[in-house]
């Protein structure tokens, strides 16, 4: 019981006396954790929403049959299970925008109500039941939307599908609880109606046995356990969500640091003390269970104020994975934005494990303090000298394995995921911390020279100050170091992608004018256009050339695969300048890089592809880049599309215009004669350029977010550190004052020593940055992307960029530095 | 020459110091005794600059200190003081050269070879680049010895220099602040509860619960 009291005793004035040290160590865990979970949540719920269509309404169905080779299935085979089995129920999935000022993306849902077998969905239902199924357009939203968008019984709203505005009327409301926020449900009768479908999107349906569906199965059907499809989804959107959780994580690496940091300062500034406690009876485990609770009260603290900050984060962090995700994959609108217990759970225990690990190294050295030593604070420096060497080689070693293991999945490509480059960053990042230490020795032999000549008195005892605290100096060099290394390794990553892009938008974006449906806000949809868009360009004399693209949902081997059928012969003429009239009959696709890398394929290699027609084999004419999917993408001409998949329909238009033809004047024109009906957007070269890279930046935009925060978070580390030194260095600066030096000199002294450490930390974390940013391109870009992009490093940007960083983080040391006025001179020295 | 007029010093409710009245000669070599807790620190601390009184003044060769002014005070301390602890306070990162040298580097008057001759002075040229932590006691009080004298200052205040050494040692250190105070005519205040030790010093200055006696 006394030991108790004494415990809190010993902690509560242990905070009280280091008050900012402790504050900072609180905003740095809440920072890291904060940022990791709002981005998990954001992926998190990302990625439900994604999937919400293949669970939602699916309940009490164990599989699920999908067309691969086009968009619906046929009704004759919907008749042919329904004999085998009647536990089915048919589904025809829409994606629509609301005509608002947000443009939520809604799913319209065409469903057989009474095979629905989600619990209380009738309960929830307000309107008259045979309202439903009578009138054409009516639809069951959910109650919440409603809510938020303020729409009631009998109301009307209107929703774009495709170019085409439609009106529904509200006759129903359903509970969040049973279906997720942005499904708009219909009769299947009435949705088949009003949308001119023949067919269904899938049928889900409840089998014991697959082996009579099976047999009936034509080729191009898929018949999928719900898991397996629940799987197959996620797995697209898997390389997006690992690459944010991985960057995030590495800020509440940061966090633990400063934590770290914070926890051996204690036991450093309190080793009298421990020494003393330790006179008085404590027990080794004692002194060891004391610096553990400090670190677990830190990271408590830290941790609930982290799930506070992290709720305001995720409206950002979801609100960005939601552009993201509807921008490379299909649209979501995601209204699940509060944390729920899982998050919460999950934060704890982040925080409080990583602040447990990190006080366990300290109060391990504060145990190991002995009754007598209560001493100098230098001696634990001397104790750590010797683990230099050692931790050098660690270090090194560390590196090594971490560059090996990046390099073997370069060559091999395990797994699906770059797993083994995340792993390998990570120790690469350990590596180089481990070899902080010696390698600031080595650099302070170098700069001795030069230092004490420019900076005489204040040079030499800041480069003293730092070679008698190694270990403390090298804690701040780490923090220095890695968000440099953050910093450098995204401006690389995002310059080279930009430069790329750039070059890849000069080749390829050759047409003047490109059409889309308005409420395609992803790269590629599925809805065609109505057909009086292409009537209408019929009757105009300057266009020169038109691209009919056309993309489907296909499978390769089973797996989700872009089908995009374009005028190749058009495409031939304007980007390569190639005229061959028979290119399109040839039985060749391209495909993309990523198709390429995933399937081990090249130039020449036949591959087969599932068709309404059966398999048919197709030569590999070239292999392409692209930027605009994460999907492996494969483009036929669309002689093939009337020919194999009897389809002449068309979901984006990419226009050439006769020579001397204004395409201003030209999209002024046909958007006077475009009925009101139809809602389309038209771009001109330029605008669309600048909308690629909009759409670029957008896809980052989380990505950017997420380094800023990984910047301050590596900021505080260095604040704090330098806070640390200023507090462990308390005695040596009031003997300073006793003889005469003034407080501007100290803190010349300090921002000398900052600065050593900052240039020693820049230099070191371009080079890990550079390290990172290879990997990040060469290795973990194309196996989770298949985007394969050449390293461009702007020199002088980045040089630039440093000198920026190398002033914030000598600005920063301002904050801890104007501290020692504060220091009590009196009281610090011992007389 | 340094004048006190009726100083005080308040700790909270404790009155340290209850109007302290002396004057101090150029040159003179003064011992302040008093029994431990009567103020002897804090006086000294006032002498030099880095406390202030709550009443009263403090002339050095009839300019009055400003205690407000810290840049003033700060240049005072640099320039006309230097300071002996009982516990050495050397810097510890600092090898025993360096540590001796600042004193120079803040009057900005560096100069090698009166380093390596205040160091030959005390003794303690063959330990120059040695850090405090491997030098005795005694050769650690004499390296302090050896900053405060360095800069020339016109007075050197000691406070316990003798404290935690033995008695011998303790006496070549007294041996090295006479010598100095006869051969640079430093004033030197020296605080002590030692008889035998202020024994050294030309006058005694007795405190007792605040006041002289
Ligand atoms: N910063 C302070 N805050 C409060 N009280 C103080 C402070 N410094 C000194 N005192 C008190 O003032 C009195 C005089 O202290 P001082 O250190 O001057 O004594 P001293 O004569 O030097 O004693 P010793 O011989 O033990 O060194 C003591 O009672 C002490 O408790
Ligand atoms: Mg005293």
């Amino acid at each position: 019981m006394h030991t108790i009291k004494a415990f809190f005793h010993i902690i509560c004035s242990d905070f009280k006396r280091e008050k900012t040290l402790t504050i900072l160590s609180i905003i740095g865990v809440a920072l890291g954790i904060a940022l990791y979970i709002s981005v998990s949540i954001a992926t998190d719920r990302g990625i439900k929403t994604f999937k919400s269509d293949v669970y939602s309404l699916s309940e009490g169905y164990n599989y699920e049959v999908v067309p691969t080779t086009d968009q619906f299935i046929s009704n004759n085979f919907y008749k042919k299970v329904s004999q085998i089995t009647n536990d089915l129920s048919p589904v025809i999935t829409i994606n629509s925008i609301m005509d608002n000022v947000v443009q939520d993306y809604l799913k319209i849902y065409g469903i057989d109500i009474f095979t629905v077998k989600v619990d209380r969905f009738f309960n929830q239902f307000e309107g008259a039941l045979q309202d439903f199924f009578t009138i054409p357009n009516a639809i069951i939203l959910n109650e919440n939307f409603a809510k938020t968008h303020k729409i009631k019984l009998n109301d009307t709203i209107n929703l774009i599908v495709s170019d085409r505005k439609y009106t529904f009327i509200v006759k129903g409301f359903y509970s969040t609880k049973v279906l997720p926020e942005n499904f708009v449900i219909m009769d299947i009768g009435n949705c088949q109606e009003l949308f001119n479908i023949y067919g269904l999107s899938r049928i889900d349906v409840y089998l014991k046995n697959t082996k009579r569906l099976s047999n009936i199965l034509p080729p191009n059907y898929l018949l999928l356990e719900k898991n397996d499809m629940l799987q197959r989804k996620e797995s697209i959107v898997q390389s997006f969500t690992y690459n944010l959780k991985f960057i995030s994580f590495i800020a509440v690496l940061v966090g633990f640091f400063i934590l770290y940091n914070a926890v051996f300062t204690s036991v450093i500034k309190s080793r009298p003390n421990i020494g003393i406690l330790r006179c008085i009876g404590f027990k080794r485990q004692h002194i060891l269970l004391l610096y553990i609770i400090k670190g677990a009260i830190i990271g408590l603290t830290g941790s609930i104020i982290g799930i506070i900050l992290a709720q305001f984060l995720s409206f950002f962090s979801i609100s960005m994975a939601e552009k993201t995700i509807s921008t490379i994959y299909t649209p979501i609108s995601i209204y699940d934005v509060f944390l729920n217990l899982k998050n919460i759970l999950q934060a704890l225990t982040i925080g409080i494990a990583t602040s447990i690990i990190a006080s366990i190294i300290s109060a391990y050295e504060a145990s190991k303090v002995s009754p007598i030593s209560a001493s100098l604070p230098s001696i634990a420096e001397t104790s750590f000298a010797n683990l230099y060497k050692i931790s050098f080689i660690c270090g090194i070693f560390l590196t090594f394995s971490g560059i090996l293991i990046s390099l073997f999945e370069y060559l091999k490509h395990p797994f699906n995921q770059p797993l083994l480059s995340y792993v390998g960053i990570f120790l690469i990042i350990f590596g180089f911390t481990f070899i902080t230490p010696i390698y600031l020795k080595i650099f302070l032999k170098i700069i001795k020279r030069p230092i004490k000549k420019a900076f005489s008195f204040i040079g030499n005892i800041s480069l003293n100050d730092i070679s008698g605290s190694i270990t403390r100096f090298s804690t701040a060099l780490v923090s220095v170091m890695i968000s440099s290394a953050l910093i450098i390794s995204f401006f690389v990553l995002i310059h080279s992608f930009e430069r790329n892009l750039t070059e890849w938008i000069d080749q390829n974006l050759k047409f003047d004018v490109f059409i889309k449906a308005s409420s395609c806000s992803s790269n590629f949809c599925f809805e065609p256009l109505s057909t009086s868009v292409n009537d209408i360009l019929k009757d105009f004399k300057e266009i020169e050339d038109v691209n009919q693209f056309r993309t489907l949902q296909g499978f390769y081997e089973g797996k989700p695969t872009l089908f995009g059928f374009a005028n190749e012969y058009v495409v031939k003429k304007y980007t390569k300048n190639i005229i061959d009239p028979d290119i399109g009959k040839k039985k060749e696709v391209a495909a993309s890089e990523y198709f390429a890398i995933k399937y081990n394929i090249k130039i020449g290699d036949i591959i087969k592809i599932a068709t309404p027609e059966g398999t048919v084999a197709f030569r590999v004419r070239e292999i392409f880049k692209t930027y605009s999917s994460t999907m492996g993408f494969l483009i036929f001409d669309r002689y093939w599309l009337e020919k194999l998949w009897h389809k002449d329909d068309t979901t984006q238009l990419n226009i050439y215009l006769k020579k001397g033809a204004s395409s201003s004047e030209f999209i002024k024109k046909l958007e006077s004669r475009l009925p009101s009906s139809v809602a389309i957007d038209i771009y001109d070269n330029n605008r669309l350029k600048v909308r690629v890279l909009e759409i670029f930046d957008r896809t980052f935009a989380i990505t950017y977010a997420i380094q800023i925060i990984a910047f301050i978070i590596s900021l505080i580390g260095m604040i704090n550190t330098i806070f640390t030194i200023i507090l462990e260095k308390s005695h040596n600066i009031s003997i300073l004052r006793y003889i005469g030096c003034s407080y501007n000199k100290i803190k010349s002294i300090f921002m000398c020593s900052a600065s050593i450490v900052g240039l020693a930390g820049i230099f070191l974390g371009f080079i890990l940055g550079g390290l990172i940013s290879f990997i990040m391109i060469k290795i973990i870009n194309i196996i989770s992307f298949g985007w394969l992009i050449d390293i461009f490093i702007p020199y002088s940007s980045i040089a630039g960029l440093l000198v920026l960083l190398y002033i914030t983080i000598i600005a920063s040391v301002f904050i801890p530095v104007s501290y020692i006025k504060k220091i009590n001179v009196k009281k610090s020295i011992n007389f | 020459m340094i004048e006190a007029i009726n100083i005080h010093k308040y700790y909270g409710n404790q009155h340290v110091l209850k109007g302290i009245n002396f004057r101090i000669n150029r040159s003179q070599f003064i011992a302040i005794m008093g029994r431990s807790g009567s103020g002897k620190t804090t006086l000294l601390n006032i002498l030099s600059g880095l406390d202030w009184p709550d009443e009263g003044s403090i002339y050095v060769n009839g300019n009055r200190l400003n205690f407000t002014n810290d840049t003033k005070m700060t240049e005072y301390r640099q320039k006309k003081v230097g300071f002996i602890f009982q516990f050495f306070n050397l810097l510890d990162n600092l090898t025993l050269f360096d540590n001796v040298a600042i004193p120079l580097y803040l009057n900005k008057k560096y100069d090698t070879k009166k380093v390596l001759d205040t160091l030959v002075r005390v003794g303690l040229i063959n330990h120059k680049d040695k850090l405090p932590a491997q030098l005795s006691g005694g050769e650690r009080q004499r390296g302090a010895i050896a900053r405060a004298l360095i800069h020339n200052p016109e007075m050197i205040f000691a406070d316990e220099p003798t404290g935690s050494l033995d008695s011998e040692t303790g006496e070549s250190i007294l041996k090295l602040l006479k010598s100095l105070h006869t051969e640079s005519k430093t004033t030197i205040v020296l605080v002590t509860h030692d008889n035998l030790v202020a024994k050294w010093a030309e006058n005694i200055i007795h405190i007792s619960d605040g006041v002289i006696e």
